[in-house]
């Protein structure tokens, strides 16, 4: 007995210090989540899925795979990795719209080559972002197509296009060609942003995607004439960047849509213009989070019965998919009738 | 059974072993072959360990394939090599079965070299259903097939005894023309369409990638494989020799493109293209370049000519008389004077004898 109290003993002085371990083995599980770099996937199509991944050490005969599975001899494997690939592969048909997967500064580009010219080498953009990082985006359209939509020295932020799709070097067929390079010395060394975890959700995610969760008065709203009632819908960010409000470049916004921006007929006082409804109201929705958008909706058209449709838009870089958020619209109905 | 055929089963028995020893691609589980090789490799351990660090480097050698001009023929293969002596001081024309128009577009059979003499061309070729291989053809209608996965670009060294190529890992190889035995010189990897000096030495360019070079150094690779960089530029699309035995080098830079003369340490700027110009090519002499922006043909004098948009079309390069250019449109190949006048059109691929320093321009 007396052993058992010697040995609680020992333990209740080593408390604090299994405790100091523990909380920090906690700070280090917390500071490799917070160590990802907030990149997305480099396009906006949700349906786009990894060809192949990079290949890093193919010449030591261990390949890492585009999951940071190890394969231990030095022959291609069909599927998702062959030797010597130093990027992710990525097909899409030709002139799909290719997004900055973090905001930087634009490096590089080229865009002379043919939008399918094959040969050495091809068009593409590399951005240069803050924290020494690089993103390569090769295959691309040629400028004269439309396939290069910055320049150099040009700040882009994330998810904002910086050109289409292409199958311009050595390329068989249409795919993006995605790299993250980091600085070493005066060279530029590749990494698996898979094995890596560089991405804001693993395994990656396009910048911008919601889905539809539901909205005040699910159905149709009435409103009298000339009077204003205040309608909210929300969305689950299953995108792969927080939403945050504000009027600035890539924050969150409800706008009129088919067409985009046309000017609505219920634009009501809280609205920022006579298309921007509303913003997101939460400070930061982060991925997998629900945001609210609250607006007015006024009776200023003639009595009868309406239908207004809204997407959401990353300010003045990229409406989201319209048919991903449910195809959202508010039926209204204008009544003339007296309270 | 054919050349063809024989090489075609060989693959797919090659691509049956591979399939059987490799990894399920899914879990990652060793397949029964695998299982049984890996307690064998337990085994002899420390004796492959040896063995695998000495060869770390060693490559199989490439399969080789003669056929001879009837087969190929037979096999509806087979590639013609004519001489054009009117035109331009030599011009050798290539017709490649499978070319319909010019293939430098596309990643289909496609012309690399042509010897000086003209009585062969380097063809890159398919072998089998999947495999490419270096097709060294003769004007006689035999031919030489090397089996270089991926092949890039290959080049006849002056003498045409022998050939540089790069497969599509990027490694150079030495490929003996009449053989086609075939050694690696170097992994790279490198890219580009080499040069082969008279001294044995090749110009090419090394990358950090094949598929994806944002950056391109211009190395010249001894023949024991050691590489030597010419020049600081970050990115450079090709390089060509001048009479005066400096080189002319297209150089891309987050500006444009730039053409450089590199004379020993010194490097000098010839022209300044802009931005999107690309294949540029200049003659031996370095009197002019000509360059392709946005699918239209632009040729400028140098040192103080200005740009002239010439003619519709890709990819242009020099004639042996250092003014009538080859270009490549959609309908084949045709031969224009430097103001963009039509001299002769082609459905076929066309070259000039590739002379390496020893043709006068």
């Amino acid at each position: 007995m007396s052993r058992h109290l010697v040995r609680l003993a020992r333990l209740a002085r080593r408390a604090p210090l299994l405790v100091a371990a523990v909380g920090a083995a906690q700070l280090l599980a917390a500071a490799s989540v917070l160590a990802t770099d907030d990149y997305t996937l480099p396009f906006y199509d949700r349906d786009v899925s990894l060809l192949y991944g990079v290949d890093r050490d193919a010449r030591v005969g261990i390949q890492l795979d585009y999951t940071g599975k190890t394969w231990f001899d030095s022959s291609t494997h069909p599927g998702r990795v062959y030797d010597n690939h130093t990027g992710l592969d990525y097909p899409m048909p030709l002139r799909s719209p290719i997004a900055a997967a973090r905001e930087g500064t634009v490096a590089d580009t080229e865009g002379g080559y043919g939008t399918q010219q094959f040969g050495s080498f091809g068009n593409f953009v590399l951005v240069r972002h803050d924290n020494a990082r690089y993103t390569l985006y090769y295959h691309l359209a040629s400028r004269a197509d439309g396939g290069i939509n910055v320049a150099v020295n040009e700040d882009v932020v994330f998810g904002q296009q910086v050109g289409l799709s292409g199958c311009s070097g050595i390329c068989t067929g249409p795919h993006l060609h995605f790299e993250l390079l980091r600085e070493a010395g005066d060279d530029l060394i590749v990494t698996d942003p898979m094995y890596n975890r560089v991405w804001t959700t693993w395994p990656g995610r396009v910048p911008f995607a919601a889905t539809y969760i539901r909205e005040s008065n699910a159905g149709t709203e009435v409103v009298r004439q000339g009077r204003t009632i205040t309608h909210w819908v929300e969305f689950r960010n299953v995108g792969g960047r927080p939403w945050r409000p504000g009027p600035w470049p890539g924050r969150i916004v409800l706008g009129t849509w088919k067409p985009p921006m046309h000017p609505s007929p219920f634009v009501a006082a809280d609205w920022t213009s006579s298309w921007l409804a509303t913003r997101v109201e939460q400070n930061v929705v982060g991925p997998d989070g629900v945001g609210r958008f609250t607006f007015g909706i006024r009776g200023g058209a003639q009595p009868g019965s309406y239908v207004e449709t809204f997407n959401l838009l990353s300010h003045g870089v990229h409406w989201f998919d319209h048919d991903q958020l449910g195809g959202f619209y508010v039926p209204i109905i204008v009544s003339n009738l007296s309270e | 059974m054919t050349a063809i055929a024989r090489a075609s089963r060989r693959a797919s028995a090659a691509r049956a072993r591979r399939s059987y020893d490799q990894p399920h691609p899914f879990t990652g589980h060793p397949t029964r072959g695998a299982r049984r090789r890996l307690a064998l490799v337990l085994g002899l351990l420390p004796m492959l360990c040896g063995l695998v660090l000495g060869s770390a480097v060693a490559e199989r050698a490439p399969a080789v394939i003669r056929v001879p001009a009837a087969e190929a023929a037979l096999n509806e293969r087979a590639i013609a090599i004519s001489r054009h002596d009117d035109l331009a001081r030599g011009l050798t024309e290539v017709r490649v079965p499978s070319a319909t128009a010019v293939t430098r577009s596309t990643g289909a059979d496609r012309l690399l070299s042509v010897a000086p003499g003209s009585g062969q061309a380097a063809v890159a070729g398919t072998l089998g259903a999947e495999s490419t291989a270096l097709i060294v053809a003769r004007a006689d209608g035999s031919q030489v097939q090397v089996e270089l996965p991926g092949l890039i670009a290959a080049a006849f060294a002056p003498d045409a005894t022998w050939l540089a190529a790069i497969d599509g890992r990027g490694a150079l190889w030495r490929v003996a023309a009449a053989d086609g035995a075939a050694k690696q010189v170097a992994a790279g990897p490198f890219i580009g369409e080499p040069i082969v000096e008279s001294n044995g030495s090749v110009l090419v360019l090394q990358v950090p990638s094949v598929e994806a070079p944002f950056r391109s150094a211009l190395v010249r690779v001894a023949a024991d494989g050691s590489a030597d960089r010419l020049t600081d530029e970050l990115l450079v699309y090709g390089m060509q020799p001048l009479a005066d035995g400096s080189l002319a080098i297209f150089s891309h830079r987050p500006t444009g493109t730039v053409v450089m003369r590199q004379a020993g340490e010194s490097a000098t700027v010839m022209a300044d293209l802009g931005a999107d110009a690309v294949s540029a090519a200049v003659p031996r002499s370095g009197a002019a370049v000509a360059w392709e922006r946005a699918g239209e043909i632009f040729l400028q004098s140098l040192p103080n000519g200005r740009p002239q948009r010439i003619a519709e079309g890709t990819n242009p390069r020099f004639a042996n008389d250092g003014q009538a250019l080859l270009i490549d449109v959609p309908a084949g190949t045709q031969l224009i004077e430097p103001d963009g006048s039509l001299i002769a059109a082609f459905s076929t691929q066309l070259g000039f004898a590739a002379c390496a320093g020893a043709c006068a321009s």
